[in-house]
């Protein structure tokens, strides 16, 4: 018997073979973890998953006001990191921090694909 | 009475398993059922009763070393535990225990040993790791027969007797049996994935000895600590200034807040480990203007800390519409009425009476910034959350 919590596993889990990504998760709108995929990174996912929510939150927040449409992703550029937040119908968000060596214009066609997954899911 | 040393579950059980009585976990598979077996094995052993533990899916040290990675030190106790090995003759390995099934295999091995255990030593607490191992090696019609034998003998010599089972694709006569007749309490558990709450829950299916209680209850495995009761989201808001995000600091073991200049902007988050409780605690801003932040970021709560100012009852009409824009009505809350500790703080009656609140909504007095009281209003929320009605 399968859990929707491990088909959302498995679309991480199809996610990361791209190459590059170092931590996955999806998450709630509201900052609810549902599944992560554990990295080396000291932030515990549950802070992790509330805090991206807040960034979506505000940016929707923006958004909605100046053109009336929530954001489809929000990219946070670093030195060396990419973190990424695509939302996932009307419910959900797959964030993926993406290092060095990812391509992030094929790292994005994955993600488009992986939030139609998740949102049939939920 | 033996207490399960699950959270809350004693509570609803009345105090815990009366002697002579028999209980089963019944899990479904892919939860982490084998545990709650195992925290009761520590739980009676640390209580300091005798337990006897029939070990029929591992090898018994490997069974050891999980307890370790609980943190359970059972060592200590080396002269109450009473390992059975229904394993190792599986594999052909010699056996360290003093109590061995030979042939796990058949039944008849088991009712020799158990039957054994159950007259030889004084009233105690007989965990099975694994019944349904048992089920598969022995047959299901076989093992159904010797559970009410053993149940029956229990009752005679006053012994409790818990088992772990896995709801694996076994006969409807057997699940039926199982869950309705064998045993006295039937605790069942398994997952939910009910809209964005993922997770583990156990409720009571069935108890002959304890008023019915429909609650579910969330829950985590915590290694070390075992299981923790769970609850994914508990909102702090209330007006600005009132020391929410003191108040989420103060009760966290860890937490994070996004702020400038001493003002929340977005929000804090904490996590809270309290008396086999396991919560992820949501500070929201307080200032108007960041209320549509505030909106979207308080679904899927289960329980909201309304946090006043003692000293400032101009901003209670704001807190009141607080409970309206994060919707909260209909969810348990409680008003912390923080700042005791500042000259002028209105007492709890005058604070309740200035909010007009209803009756069964508590008021807990706080000094956030000392920790005084926070952890008082914690347990106050919790039991409204988890109340059992
Ligand atoms: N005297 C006293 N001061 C407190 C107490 N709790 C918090 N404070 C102080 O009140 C001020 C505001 O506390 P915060 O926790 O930032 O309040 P807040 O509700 O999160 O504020 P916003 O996020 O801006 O809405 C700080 O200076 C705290 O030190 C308390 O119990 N007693
Ligand atoms: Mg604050």
């Amino acid at each position: 018997m399968e859990t929707i919590a491990n088909m959302l596993e498995k679309i991480l889990n199809d996610l990361q073979t791209v190459g590059g990504i170092e931590l996955s998760a999806i998450v709630s709108k509201q900052g609810l973890l549902m599944v992560s995929k554990e990295t080396a990174t000291g932030l515990n996912s549950e802070a992790f998953a509330a805090l991206t929510a807040t960034l979506y939150m505000s940016a929707e927040s923006t958004t909605l006001r100046l053109s009336d449409q929530k954001p489809k992703s929000i990219i946070v550029e670093t030195a060396d990191k990419h973190l990424i937040t695509y939302a996932a119908g009307p419910d959900a968000l797959i964030v993926v921090l993406v290092g060095n060596a990812g391509y992030i214009g094929l790292i994005l066609n994955e993600l488009k694909k992986a939030a139609e997954k998740v949102k049939n899911l939920i | 009475m033996v207490e399960t040393g699950i959270p809350k579950l004693d509570e609803f059980l009345g105090g815990g398993i009366p002697k002579g009585k028999s209980l089963v976990y019944y899990s479904q598979p892919g939860v982490e059922g084998e545990i709650f077996g195992m925290q009761t094995v520590y739980n009676s052993l640390k209580s300091g009763g005798n337990c006897v533990f029939v070990v029929s899916s591992t090898i018994p040290s490997i069974t050891k070393g999980l307890f370790k990675e609980f943190g359970w030190d059972i060592d200590e106790y080396r002269d109450r535990l009473f390992i059975v090995d229904a394993y190792n003759p599986l594999i052909g390995a010699p056996s360290d225990e003093k109590y061995v099934v030979s042939n796990p295999d058949n039944i008849e091995n088991f009712n020799k040993v158990i039957i054994d255990l159950i007259k030889e030593l004084p009233p105690s607490t007989i965990v099975f790791g694994s019944l349904s191992t048992i089920m598969d090696l022995c047959g299901e019609k076989e093992t159904i027969e010797s559970v009410k034998n053993w149940n029956k003998m229990a009752m005679l010599y006053n012994h409790v007797l818990v088992y772990n089972f896995t709801v694996w694709p076994y006969s409807q006569e057997t699940l039926h049996l199982i869950k309705e007749e064998l045993f006295n309490a039937v605790i069942s558990i398994g997952s939910i994935a009910e809209r964005v709450i993922f997770g583990q829950y156990f409720g009571i299916l069935k108890s002959d000895w304890a008023k019915e209680t429909k609650t579910s209850m969330l829950f985590r495995v915590l290694r070390p600590g075992g299981i923790k009761l769970f609850i994914p989201k508990i909102l702090v808001t209330g007006p600005f200034d009132a020391g929410k995000s003191t108040f989420v600091h103060a009760l966290s073991t860890r937490a994070i807040s996004v702020d400038r200049l001493g003002t929340t902007i977005a929000m804090d988050h904490g996590h809270v480990d309290y008396k086999g409780f396991s919560a992820d605690i949501f500070g929201t801003p307080g200032q108007e203007r960041f209320d549509p932040i505030i909106k979207l970021l308080s679904g899927e709560s289960m329980g909201v800390f309304l946090v006043v100012d003692s000293t400032n009852p101009a901003d209670f009409v704001r807190a009141k519409h607080m409970l309206d824009i994060t919707k909260s009505y209909g969810l348990p809350y409680v008003v912390v009425a923080n700042k005791q500790d500042m000259p002028g703080a209105l007492k709890l009656e005058e604070i309740r009476e200035q909010f007009n609140l209803p009756d069964d909504v508590p008021v807990c007095p706080t000094v956030a910034k000392d920790k005084v009281g926070v952890f008082e209003a914690f347990e106050v929320l919790i039991e409204k959350i988890t109340g059992g009605t």
